[in-house]
């Protein structure tokens, strides 16, 4: 299989901890509260873990060697008081703070489905939806870690190691100072493997991205796959990149592994040295044996919070793979919604002039130069070969691309300066190729809007003669609709799209070869469905069928971007051109 | 797929799911992974001996220290740590990286048991079961299962070895205070496991809420261009947002009651320290036991957090674990709804038959189908119309063994098509399918698509045969281009064309065509037609599904279904006379012709 998802992830950004922090400031500073009262539990948890140690020092020359029994149990007493301080306070940080991660998470996941539903269609074009959803679930989740690592690891830990250096000087600052020599040095060599292992989770990630999108594919695509045999070749692929993911994973495995050897062996040399000058020193260091002990033990409490941050650091590498993901997305340029908004109904009058239009500065025009005046209420066919242009235009009346150069007007207003959504919401439009959502029939038809009525979506499935086709299934609009609409046929998918149109009653019709994929049976009701719907409504139909289009009032002909021919089907006829060529090809031989 | 000079072997792979994994997913993993297994462990085992010994010479320096000894011995005893931690490193190192291996491998083989079985499965099990789902069980779940079978097993074996070595360490200091001070201990995975049943029910519906939110996101990226035309952005982001809080709930639920678990074990190990200040005290004080020796049982009573935590993390972990293996196992274990057990190699095509088929979709009330019976013969052009939903597309599906005939039979060769080789049935036809399917390959590819190889010579005349030669030098990249990806965007008409390109290289002596023209324009139509009768002579075979009678004219004889019955069959001329839809159509598209 030569084929290999090549292009899997073009960019490679990698995203900063201080971008990261600045991306994710933002959602914290909403709760500045609550962001404080987590900061003092923490602060409060610290405290009382630093205390402890120390108590237990002070019980050895305190009470032991200094044979105070009742001592002893006073500290025993406060000792314990500060191990269930300790473990509420334990508590409430760890949960206080996934809470407020979980809320900020909320409000990322929230823009970022806004943000994806205002990118440009071109987008979806190019990016697998498979991938798209994966930024939307997983990525984010993984980023919810981020929440988690950057404040327990970055934030709690190093409050950790600074209490801890307090407490260590407060003993002895000269031995003190052993540990602090040492650090930098563990530091630099834990950096070191935690950023090969970030590269390693990258490819990672991209592996597993693979693995999903193709895995998506296979199982959206299966009918084809085993029609054509597909199925041995797709599963030794699969197994390839699953074995490639597995090594990957092993990769990382192997300097992660190295991590913690390296810190434990550090954590005993530093308590070694210590113990020896301690020792070598003691005449004039003077430190009590129970202050050696409280310092071995805050010592070994040292390298805990060293460890978690280098560890952390790497998982926070793998999220923050996904951090780069998720802002990536954030950062594809949305379509603009800028624009004038549209007040009143419009009367449906649409000018296109001197409209030229290519897709992107290298491409060539796809639009050359078209002049079209739509009366308001008028129908309009759109006719000509694929790649005449037809497409463009519609898409360019739905405001999914600017152009450039010449005029395209509804009612007056140059489409470039009003607000897509105002435009969109006023266009109404069947495609080729109609989505149609998990749900109801009526959902599928009401589009979930709570401003259409079910009186409307009843009366819209009546009209198009959706609901007569619905009548074999038992629960008419109500029938439970599957992911994709796989449980309907193409022709009942069409219907549902005509009604959804109708539901929502908007000032233009645009038909985009939707009968091509009707039986005659129901072209038949489509055909009336199109009569009501056209009525009073300005139309513009795309249609290979000319049976359609033939009580429209304007048949346009268009070839290679350009008009060729306008006027009403009987004039096209006499003038015995392009028109009359197609309406015989299509019809010479019955 | 294209010719590459090169044997591509792709082996068939499929010898099922193994009986044991079924059975004891764990145990057959076990077995299968031996040696990293017990390599792991055993590492462990040498990882624990040794992280006992550091407490012990702290102890004992600290000792020393007490006594005043010289510096040399102290510096003998540090020695000795330092060796020690050397030897710990060491074992810490491999056992990461044999467990690491065990574990990942498991997943690894599980992914492609999994995918091995989505391509065993038939239209009826998809369309009950979400993609999302699906992506999530050969993710999480797996992923899951691994963390259960790897890190979860990991802990559990781990607190055992601590609990083979520490008790008697601190038994051998003093046997009293052993008793005393973890007294409180055995309690501990009691309130464990009491917890665990609680996280595990949380975590099962945050579960469930994150295959809800996955399926939402799917929807709304799906259905992203009905959604902008008809600006309904907003209220698809207020039903993701409830969908989403309700996501949110479920994991602040899940986070109370883990962050509750770490410190109710810690404050119950660690009031074993309280008890050992008291009992102990006297002791040290009246000399009996050294102040080092003290040190050491207090750091090993920190040593026995570990274990209980691990007991209730290990137990955690393959909860967890087990919960997605059952998914998984549910999957492995759903039969084919179209079993491959034909035996009989297909070679030619003579003849098909179907016998009285009658066909249900599954949890549909009234068949597709019905009685539906009719011959065709190696050469005839078979032509088939009808209304929505009069059984169309389900013949071809029935015929391709999309599903599983339940009445009646379907015969190619006088033999049930459930007796051969489905690869060779598949072989036999050349199908384009009524939905454009094509895949984020390049262009070519799609084209010399499936298990025989073509070379590019072929591909470009398949192009040529469905009218495409001119827009391929259009699109960037041409033929390497790739398609739905690099944003190739193609209209409805062009990936109809593809599709058509992609059956017709194969050269099958049985062309099926399921409405496959509709969304071309009559010209190219027009053009492909006469392409194929030009090409196809009278050993070549075909079913043409159309609407437009026009595309039928050269049919030997067409078939009129209706509500899934046969209605009348035979040629143009005899249809016009017997067959009322066939007339009612023809009126229709002569009379609009006129």
């Amino acid at each position: 299989m030569s084929m290999l998802i090549e292009n899997e992830e073009q960019q490679v950004t990698s995203i900063k901890l201080s971008t990261l922090v600045g991306r994710i400031a933002p959602y914290l500073a909403k709760r500045k509260a609550r962001v404080a009262g987590v900061l003092a539990i923490v602060i409060a948890y610290v405290g009382v873990g630093r205390a402890l140690p120390i108590l237990f020092g002070y019980a050895i020359d305190e009470g032991i060697k200094k044979q105070q029994l009742s001592v002893i149990y006073q500290i025993a007493g406060l000792y314990l008081t500060f191990e269930v301080l300790r473990s509420v306070l334990a508590f409430a940080q760890s949960y206080l703070m996934i809470k407020l991660g979980n809320s900020s998470l909320f409000d990322l996941r929230e823009d970022l489905i806004k943000h994806v539903q205002r990118l440009p269609v071109q987008f979806f074009d190019k990016h697998p939806i498979g991938r798209t959803v994966t930024r939307l679930t997983k990525e984010i989740a993984a980023l919810g870690d981020l929440f988690a690592s950057v404040f327990t690891s970055m934030f709690v830990n190093t409050l950790e190691i600074a209490s801890i250096l307090v407490a260590l000087s407060f003993i002895s600052v000269k031995l003190t100072a052993i540990t602090v020599v040492v650090t930098p040095i563990v530091v630099i060599i834990g950096v070191a493997i935690s950023r090969r292992i970030r590269s390693v989770y990258k490819d990672a990630k991209r592996v597993l991205s693979t693995i999903n999108s193709f895995t998506a594919e296979s199982i959206n695509g299966m009918k084809v796959l085993r029609l054509f045999n597909e199925i041995r070749s797709s599963r030794s692929f699969f197994h390839g990149l699953s074995g490639n993911y597995k090594n990957l994973q092993m990769a990382s495995i192997k300097l992660y592994a190295m991590l913690w050897p390296l810190l434990e062996g550090f954590n005993v040399a530093v308590i070694a040295s210590a113990l020896f000058f301690g020792a070598y020193f003691q005449s004039s260091l003077g430190l009590t044996v129970g202050e050696i002990t409280a310092f071995i033990l805050l010592l070994q409490s040292f390298f805990q919070p060293v460890r978690s941050i280098l560890e952390r650091y790497t998982q926070m590498q793998n999220s923050l793979a996904s951090a780069d993901r998720v802002f990536a997305l954030m950062a594809q340029k949305q379509e603009s919604y800028q624009g004038q908004p549209i007040r009143n109904r419009l009367k449906g009058q649409v000018e296109l002039r001197g409209l030229s239009f290519q897709y992107s500065k290298d491409d060539p025009l796809v639009l050359k130069d078209i002049n079209l005046k739509i009366e308001p209420g008028q129908s309009v066919a759109l006719v000509g070969r694929t790649g005449s242009g037809k497409t463009t235009i519609i898409s360019l009346l739905q405001k999914l691309y600017n152009y450039e150069t010449g005029q395209l007007l509804i009612d007056g207003m140059e489409l470039n300066e009003l607000a897509a959504d105002a435009v969109r919401s006023r266009v109404g439009v069947v495609q080729q190729d109609n989505f149609i959502f998990k749900g109801t029939v009526a959902s599928n038809i009401k589009l979930d809007n709570p401003a259409v009525s079910d009186d409307h979506v009843r009366r819209a499935a009546v009209q198009t003669g959706c609901l007569s086709l619905l009548e074999k299934r038992s629960d008419g609009l109500e029938s439970k609709i599957e992911e994709g609409g796989s449980n309907l046929s193409v022709g009942e998918r069409q219907l549902i799209a005509f009604a959804r149109v109708l539901a929502f009653d908007p000032d233009i019709f645009i038909l985009d070869e939707a009968t091509a994929n009707i039986d005659s049976e129901s072209e038949l009701k489509i055909q009336q469905a199109t009569e009501v719907v056209t009525k009073g409504r300005t139309s513009i139909i795309i249609a290979h069928r000319l049976s359609t289009i033939r009580n429209c009032d304007k048949i346009v002909v268009l070839s290679d971007g350009k008009i060729i021919e306008a006027g009403s089907h009987d004039e096209l006829l006499q003038h015995n051109g392009k028109y009359n060529d197609l309406y015989h090809s299509q019809f010479e031989h019955l | 797929m294209l010719d590459s000079g090169q044997t591509i072997v792709a082996e068939p792979n499929n010898q099922g799911v193994p009986a044991t994994l079924i059975k004891n997913p764990f145990l057959h993993y076990f077995k299968k992974h031996k040696r990293s297994f017990f390599a792991g462990i055993f590492s462990l085992i040498g990882t624990n001996l040794t992280d006992a010994l550091p407490p012990l010479l702290i102890g004992y320096s600290i000792d020393q220290i007490t006594r005043g000894e010289s510096i040399d011995s102290i510096a003998l005893t540090l020695a000795a740590l330092i060796v020690a931690t050397a030897f710990l490193a060491w074992f810490r190192y491999l056992w990461r990286v044999y467990w690491g291996r065990f574990n990942h491998s498991v997943a690894e083989d599980l992914r492609n048991h999994i995918y091995d079985k989505y391509t065993d499965l038939g239209p009826t099990f998809f369309s009950k079961t979400s993609v999302g789902e699906l992506m999530s069980l050969i993710n999480n779940d797996v992923n899951l299962f691994r963390m259960a079978i790897g890190p979860g097993v990991l802990v559990l074996l781990d607190s055992v070895i601590v609990l083979c070595i520490i008790p008697p360490l601190m038994i051998s200091i003093s046997p009293d205070w052993t008793w005393k001070s973890l007294i409180l201990i055995p309690l501990i995975p009691f309130v464990v496991r009491s917890l665990m049943t609680k996280i595990r029910e949380g975590y099962k519906k945050q579960q469930d809420r994150f295959a809800e939110l996955s399926g939402v996101s799917q929807e709304i990226v799906s259905g992203i261009r009905v959604i902008k035309s008809y600006a309904q952005e907003d209220n698809q982001t207020a039903l993701y947002n409830k969908i989403s809080k309700r996501y949110q709930f479920s994991s602040d639920h899940v986070a109370k009651l883990d962050s509750l678990f770490a410190p109710t074990m810690e404050l119950g190990v660690t009031t074993g320290s309280v008890i050992l200040l008291v009992v102990g005290a006297p002791e040290v004080m009246s000399g009996a036991v050294s102040v080092g020796a003290f040190f050491a049982f207090y750091q090993y009573i920190q040593r026995m957090i570990w274990p209980m935590e691990a007991i209730g993390l290990g137990v955690n972990f393959i909860q967890k674990g087990r919960g997605s293996f059952d998914r998984i196992r549910e999957l492995l274990q759903t039969e084919s709804d179209v079993p491959d057990e034909g035996q009989i190699p297909l070679k030619t095509f003579q003849s098909l038959e179907f016998e009285q088929v009658t066909f249900t979709y599954p949890g549909a009330d009234a068949p597709a189908l019905k009685n539906l019976s009719f011959q065709l013969n190696r050469g005839e052009t078979l032509g088939i119309v009808g209304a929505i939903g009069s059984g169309k597309s389900t013949l071809i599906e029935l015929l391709c063994r999309q599903y599983q005939i339940s009445e009646g039979k379907i015969k190619i060769n006088g033999l049930p098509i459930e007796n051969y080789k489905r690869e060779d049935l598949m072989n036999l036809f050349s199908v384009v399918p009524q939905d454009a399917f094509l895949f984020s390959r390049k262009l070519k590819d799609n084209i010399a698509f499936g298990d025989r190889q073509w070379s590019f010579s072929q591909v470009e005349g398949a192009v040529r045969y469905v009218n495409f030669e001119d827009e391929v030098e259009k699109i960037p990249d041409g033929y390497d281009a790739v398609l739905g990806e690099k944003g190739v965007n193609l209209s409805g008409g062009q990936k109809q064309r593809l599709t058509m390109a992609r059956a017709i290289i194969r050269q099958s002596d049985f062309l099926i065509l399921d409405d496959s023209l509709s969304a071309v324009d009559a010209e190219t139509e027009k053009k492909i037609l006469e392409e194929m009768n030009a090409q196809e002579h009278s050993s070549k075979t075909a079913i043409i599904i159309s609407h437009r009678l026009a595309s039928l004219r050269k049919a030997t004889n067409t078939l009129v279904l209706k509500n899934g019955e046969l209605e009348d069959f035979g040629n143009h001329h005899q249809l016009l006379k017997s067959s009322s839809t066939y007339q009612s159509l023809y009126s229709l598209q002569t009379e609009v012709s006129q």
